[in-house]
């Protein structure tokens, strides 16, 4: 009886591990990691997004004046132009995005004081 | 039969942690997609073996098989069935066992987000857990493992410690352990990305992050019910002695309260990449440092349950992968340059800096205070243990200085902050504190460093409430209603807002230490049955003693009526039970808390006429520091709680609006 429940407990783990060299599939190798281009300019990209949400979080709760605000602001930007422009995506891609990024401002102002702002 | 299958199943789990440990590495450095896969579906089936072996001690408890020896260390047939589940971790084995199968279920939890989130990091964060589980997995098929049989089976158990015969029992040891080893997490995460060569880049510090915040809740709940356990059952009318099991578990959670801050700077900023790596090799190094103290390491507890001598086994592991983890960050220094730079001390990355140093300045002062005694003894031959007026005059200024930063830091923004808008910022919570101070003094409250400790818990409190209420009231203005303009102000950010809410847990935990360190009272009485006494606005009647004896132990109970200001408040009971078996006593504190103060009531051995000594106390503001508990719950919660966009208002993301335009 032992034996056969050695058996049965051994078959599970050498199932799940032979599995993949059995039924070798295409799902086994990965078609993009965060080695390439696209996972870096992605991740980029969320940084200077959420940089320019958080400025807008501060700003439009008293934590940030219009100054240091339009500094902050013009610095993200720049960086998402910047990975923008490394993507060599077209003028209407580009404006489309830069479209999502200040409704997004909007959203936040909105949110936060119930006021609307103006970009 | 089910305890064979357990027991096959303990070294067939072994030999998976072994070939996925080596596979996934491999796979990894090789590029070997199926090598990879396999290791990772091996490690799926890692927690079901050792569930078969969890299972298998469980029924060996409650069906009473006392042919396994762990299960006659560990119950008797007069043991309540429901403790079974404290019986299967209370000692050595049953623990490891426990750990080993909680963190292979974590293990593959984070180990399917990571394969999706990070293919290239993930097989390298596989093959780091499974060699910490290789590692548990071994320790207890060589040394500890709880399903092995007795040559001639036992005719009744031992029973279980009497300390652990209490509800508290059921979550404090299992979330804490957790706790101790979800940690390993994290750091796999950030060792598999510097393995990688990708801990220069951020790409792992969303996933560091999250299975930061999430260890960090499991280390909190874990310490926060340790305290409420000492509270109620050990009897000396405190929670928090700096007992080197205590410090144990504190230790890793201040590491890990700075690594869940300074991540945030490093995806924000792109700044303290080496500082991250190195703050969660040293937040699992305290952690292993816990397990190792908890299990016969060489520094005397009062609450080491599991002693045994394998905890020389876990310094050593300890040792190797301190020292591994060191290898690899030298190895992959050149990756881990910071891009971003402080642009200025006013700013919010700067105030995380600050408060890290701080809190790893604490664990190295409490960990320097636990391990003293090994040194006093190897350097003169007697023990110094340093207690806990060391801990609380070196600790308790910097700890200090954390709450202070905790409510000034997250009010100022990234980068810079200017001085007049900081300066705009800060005269709230100031003036907060000033009037609090003043109402203080007022009403008697005059110990210079409770008032100033309290002051500075109120600038924080302040600094969060008048953030609110200037979101709530600009909304309010539009038309909503304050809830609805509350609700929506929170979930505009909810890290930002769930962070607030555990600051705000944590300002009620330093009001509830600052009162009941500062303002406690105690006394003992001897007291026979119908004699009155009083402690300050209360006066307790000992009415009389209840007896039960049971098979297993007698169990003594005194009851009182209580008095406050002269109104009856009701009756309380203080325990007090002798185990039979074990020739333990332990006492059940009689305990009534509100927010002001808890009367507490402990008594000591009775004499034949019912007559004994009783501590009393009155530890102003405790049940703030169970309060708190809920909110590093809901505030973590709700900080790590998907974010629900309406597609129109949401950026999207980059590579789904490439492809959606480029189709």
């Amino acid at each position: 009886m032992l034996v056969t429940i050695a058996i049965f407990l051994v078959l599970i783990p050498a199932v799940a591990i032979l599995w993949p060299f059995v039924f070798t599939s295409k799902d086994n190798v990965p078609s993009d990691d965060e080695t390439s281009a696209h996972f870096e300019w992605e991740r980029r990209w969320e940084t200077a997004v959420a940089g320019l949400k958080s400025a807008e979080l501060e700003h439009a709760i008293g934590n940030l004046n219009s100054d240091d605000y339009t500094a902050l602001k013009e610095q993200y930007m720049i960086e998402a132009s910047v990975v923008m422009k490394e993507m060599e995506l077209g003028e209407k891609q580009e404006e489309d995005l830069l479209d999502s990024i200040r409704l997004e401002m909007v959203s936040i102002r909105e949110t936060v004081t119930g006021e609307s702002v103006d970009n | 039969m089910i305890v064979d299958a357990g027991f096959v199943a303990l070294p067939i789990a072994l030999l998976v942690c072994v070939y996925v440990s080596v596979a996934s590495l491999i796979g990894a450095w090789q590029r070997l997609p199926s090598l990879v896969l396999s290791a990772r579906y091996g490690l799926m089936t890692v927690p079901i073996l050792l569930l078969i072996s969890t299972l298998a001690l469980v029924s060996a408890f409650v069906s009473h098989d006392f042919s396994v020896r762990y299960v006659v260390e560990n119950s008797s047939l007069a043991l309540p069935s429901i403790y079974t589940w404290v019986a299967l971790y209370a000692g050595n084995a049953g623990s490891l066992l426990f750990i080993a199968t909680i963190f292979g279920l974590i293990s593959v939890v984070a180990v399917v987000g990571l394969a999706r989130k990070l293919p290239y990091t993930a097989p390298y964060a596989t093959g780091v857990m499974a060699i910490v589980l290789t590692f548990f997995v071994g320790i207890i098929v060589f040394l500890a493992n709880p399903l092995e049989r007795l040559p001639v089976p036992a005719l009744d158990g031992q029973g279980i410690n009497p300390l652990l015969i209490h509800f508290g029992m059921f979550i404090h040891p299992p979330v804490q352990m957790m706790g101790l080893i979800s940690v390993a997490i994290p750091f796999s995460i950030a060792m598999g990305a510097l393995l990688a060569g990708r801990g220069g880049r951020d790409e792992w510090v969303d996933q560091g992050r999250f299975w930061g915040m999430v260890s960090w809740l499991i280390l909190t709940t874990g310490l926060l019910l340790g305290s409420w356990w000492a509270y109620t059952i050990l009897g000396w009318g405190g929670y928090w002695a700096w007992d080197p099991v205590e410090n144990s578990a504190l230790m890793p959670w201040l590491a890990m309260t700075a690594f869940v801050h300074s991540i945030m700077v490093q995806k924000r900023r792109r700044m303290f990449r080496s500082w991250n790596i190195i703050l969660v090799a040293v937040a699992f190094t305290l952690a292993e440092m816990g397990m190792f103290i908890n299990r016969g390491g060489p520094v005397p507890s009062v609450h080491s349950f599991a002693q045994s001598t394998m905890g020389w086994l876990f310094l050593g592991f300890m040792g190797l992968t301190l020292v591994a983890s060191l290898v690899a960050f030298a190895w992959r220094l050149d990756t881990l340059k910071s891009e971003g730079r402080l642009d200025s001390i006013l700013s919010r990355e700067s105030a995380f800096l600050t408060q890290n140093v701080l809190f790893l300045a604490v664990a190295f002062i409490t960990l320097w205070g636990t391990i003293y005694p090994v040194f006093s003894k190897a350097a003169s031959d007697v023990v110094v243990t340093v207690g806990q007026p060391f801990f609380d005059r070196v600790n308790g200024p910097i700890l200090l200085f954390i709450v202070f930063l905790m409510g000034v830091g997250p009010l100022m923004p990234w980068r810079r902050a200017n001085p007049r808008i900081v300066a705009k910022i800060l005269a709230y919570p100031m003036v907060g504190a000033a009037i609090t101070v003043v109402i203080l003094w007022v009403l008697g409250v005059r110990h210079p460093v409770a008032v100033l400790a309290i002051g500075v818990c109120v600038i924080s409190v302040v600094g969060i409430g008048h953030e609110w209420v200037r979101g709530v009231l600009s909304r309010h203005h539009k038309g909503e209603s304050y809830i609805l303009a509350f609700g929506r102000l929170l979930a505009a950010n909810r890290p930002r807002y769930g962070g607030y809410v555990v600051h705000l847990g944590i300002s009620m935990l330093a009001l509830g230490a600052i009162g009941s360190s500062f303002y406690d009272v105690q006394r003992d009485f001897n007291m026979g049955i119908g004699q009155t006494e009083s402690l300050g606005r209360y006066s307790f009647t000992y009415t009389e003693l209840l007896e039960k004896s049971l098979p297993d132990r007698e169990e003594q109970t005194a009851r009182f009526q209580v008095s406050q200001d002269g109104r009856r408040i009701g009756t309380m009971d203080a325990k007090r039970t002798f185990y039979l078996d074990h020739r333990v006593a332990a006492t059940r504190a009689a305990i009534r808390s509100t927010p002001i103060e808890d009367f507490y009531i402990v008594p000591s051995e009775f004499n034949s006429d019912g007559r004994a000594v009783f501590r009393v106390y009155v530890n102003p503001m405790v049940w703030w520091m169970w309060l708190a508990g809920a909110f590093f719950i809901a505030g973590t919660v709700f900080a790590l709680w998907p974010r629900l966009h309406t597609q129109d208002k949401q950026v999207p993301k980059l590579r789904n609006h490439v492809s959606s335009i480029q189709k």
